[in-house]
């Protein structure tokens, strides 16, 4: 597994919180990604993480503890398993550093190290941070599932910017009713599938609603699940929770 | 001295069997002389020529510190890179283009790699490499935001023509990437290049934030003199003692401690064939000459001096000598006229242990026409001097006591 992607994706899952909210009008689908990108992004965010990736038929299992604020900072400290533990990841905008106690200090990492695959086998987090959906693609509207539709929703194709860093020739991506993120599907420029990330087991927090659940399928068949354990929104986190002193600390 | 030879001749084919063997012997070690002679020397031209004319043109100037440490703050600044141009102004080349190296990321929808990325000016980099020789499939490149990949490459990130990937950077701002289409494919047949991608000098400045280069690449028109031209590159750049001019061996260091004596590490394979070819030709000289005892005997005591019996066994073994190498130097001298033209293609071994060396994935053998007088003189030689013993034996043969023994 790539460690680094264990930082990444959980910068992706903590950004994926969805307002509750009646049903309106129909949107078009540029109104409707405004609507999931309002939903996104708490600003400060504690949790447990349980992660399972699977490459080349072997399963990989961690656990993790992760302290998030908006989508600069982040602290990821490894409990399980036994070999890794103790070890953790400090992001501050495009600096990343990692410690492991068996080094005894933090060493930092190239920021291009932020564009590499998520869990060794599937997206990056340009793939799945919120913010590209906006930024690099073109949202088509021609393929809206009406809100009424039970379970209700919508499915927005996605095509990339011509100049936009991306490697996919098209998303699907599916959202709730609620304009939350329910599935996004990656296309190769050949139009073949590469991988499916689907969000699931919503929890609902307050007047928001949060997937506990993420998973990632790859076409050649490596997997990663995600599980968010005991999650609490708004701690009250600031900038300088996020130091190298604490990643070494502990503390 | 004829009638001698004349003799030497005909009991040379008295037994045609032993003669055959003694040639083959004699072929054999001619081959292998030559043949190791050519591919090694080919081996290093082969490697100096690929690099120069597919990678870093005949030499290239840099700053002093990047040799040592080829990082982005040892790059050309734009000033630097103006006064290196300035400096080869009017020296007769064939060309000079800028060049900027970075490492980077190489993205596709199917997976990621590291990569040398190259920018290069499109139409300078044609005066000081054939790389638009090189691409096999789509076109060369035109313009910004379009990248050359290696097949090899491709074929890794399953990325094909027209299709775009993603290049990040980690420059002096920090991580950057954006995109680019693959316009065309090549392929390299130094191995180092197949981990290159290739797109304009602007990208590569864009996403680097570095607006010089890191080296100003020169080439040479057919005919002139390398060292000629470095020596006088020098000189022009001598007074800026933060360029230098960098020739093939400090471009491919590995390849100095590679190349340097590789004809002289030879020679003890060369002694260790002749030796055995002496041998062979030695020990069957010498059994004919055993078996011949009777007849020296009568001979001599017709009046053929004993000299001349030497002399005759000298002959039979020089002509063996002179067969074999005919006939062993010219297959081999064949077969390296032929490797000379269609290489040897050693792509999975060089691509798995010596990519790191610059090393082309097909050889073309040397076919010098200094091999063969080496290989001729050496395998004669081992003859004449094989057959040395069994001559003295018959030089010190008493009539009497030849025809009684024999």
């Amino acid at each position: 597994m790539t460690r680094l992607s264990v930082l990444v994706a959980i910068l992706v899952i903590v950004t994926s919180v969805g307002a509750v909210s009646g049903q309106e009008e129909p949107l078009d689908a540029e109104a409707i990604l405004e609507r999931v990108r309002a939903t996104l992004g708490a600003e400060s965010f504690h949790a447990r993480v349980e992660l399972e990736i699977t490459i080349s038929g072997t399963t990989y299992r961690y656990l993790m503890e992760v302290w998030t604020l908006g989508e600069d900072r982040a602290l990821v400290r490894i409990l399980e398993p036994e070999v890794d533990a103790g070890s953790g990841y400090l992001q501050v905008g495009d600096d990343l550093w990692y410690y492991s106690p068996t080094v005894g200090t933090a060493v930092a990492l190239p920021a291009i190290g932020l564009t590499q695959a998520l869990f060794g086998a599937g997206p990056s987090l340009g793939d799945l941070a919120p913010g590209t959906l906006f930024r690099d693609f073109d949202a088509h509207a021609e393929a809206i599932l009406g809100p009424t539709d039970e379970p209700g929703g919508y499915l927005l194709t996605l095509v990339p910017r011509p100049e936009a860093p991306v490697v996919y020739g098209k998303l699907e991506v599916t959202v709730t009713a609620d304009y939350v993120l329910s599935e996004i599907v990656y296309y190769d420029q050949r139009g073949g599938v590469v991988r499916a990330v689907t969000f699931g087991e919503p929890l609902r927090v307050g007047d928001v609603l949060f997937p506990t659940e993420v998973v990632v399928v790859d076409a050649n068949g490596d997997r990663a699940i995600q599980r968010i354990l005991d999650p609490e929104f708004e701690i009250g986190l600031d900038a300088s929770f996020f130091t190298v002193e604490r990643l070494e600390g502990g503390k | 001295m004829t009638g001698l030879l004349r003799m030497a001749w005909r009991n040379l084919w008295r037994h045609p069997q032993r003669t055959v063997l003694m040639t083959g012997i004699v072929a054999f070690g001619s081959l292998v002389i030559l043949v190791l002679f050519g591919i090694v020397d080919g081996f290093v031209s082969s490697m100096t020529a690929a690099q120069v004319a597919e990678n870093h043109g005949s030499f290239q100037v840099r700053t002093a510190a990047y040799g040592a440490d080829p990082a982005l703050e040892n790059a050309l600044s734009s000033e630097q890179l103006a006064r290196a141009e300035e400096a080869l102004v009017g020296m007769g080349l064939s060309g000079i283009a800028p060049r900027l190296e970075v490492g980077a990321m190489l993205r596709s929808a199917y997976g990621t790699d590291g990569v040398v990325l190259r920018g290069i000016d499109p139409v300078a980099e044609r005066s000081v490499t054939r790389l638009p020789e090189l691409v096999v499939a789509g076109r060369y490149l035109a313009g910004s935001g379009e990248v050359l990949l290696s097949t090899a490459l491709a074929g890794e990130l399953d990325v094909r023509l027209g299709e775009r990937v993603v290049v990040v950077v980690s420059g002096r701002a920090g991580a950057k990437s954006r995109a680019s289409v693959a316009v065309g494919l090549f392929r390299p047949t130094v191995v180092e290049l197949e981990r290159a991608a290739i797109v304009p000098l602007d990208d590569v400045r864009e996403l680097s934030g570095i607006p010089g280069a890191t080296a100003l690449v020169v080439g040479l028109p057919r005919g002139a003199s390398l060292e000629r031209a470095i020596a006088e590159a020098r000189r022009r750049l001598v007074a800026d003692r933060d360029l230098a001019v960098a020739d093939y061996f400090d471009l491919n260091p590995l390849a100095r401690v590679m190349i340097s004596g590789s004809t002289v590490k030879l020679i003890p394979f060369v002694i260790m064939i002749s030796l055995l070819a002496g041998f062979g030709v030695a020990n069957t000289t010498l059994y004919s000459v055993i078996e011949r005892t009777r007849e020296f005997g009568v001979m001599t005591a017709l009046g053929m001096s004993r000299r001349a019996l030497a002399g005759i066994v000298l002959l039979e073994s020089t002509l063996v000598g002179a067969m074999g190498f005919a006939i062993g130097g010219g297959i081999g001298y064949a077969g390296l006229l032929y490797l000379g033209r269609n290489g040897l293609d050693f792509s999975s071994f060089v691509r798995e242990v010596s990519g790191s060396l610059g090393m082309p994935t097909v050889i073309y053998a040397a076919a010098s026409g200094w091999y063969w007088v080496a290989a001729f003189s050496v395998v004669v030689f081992t003859a004449l001097v094989a057959a040395w013993y069994p001559a003295r034996r018959a030089n010190r043969l008493e009539p009497v006591t030849a025809i009684h023994e024999g």
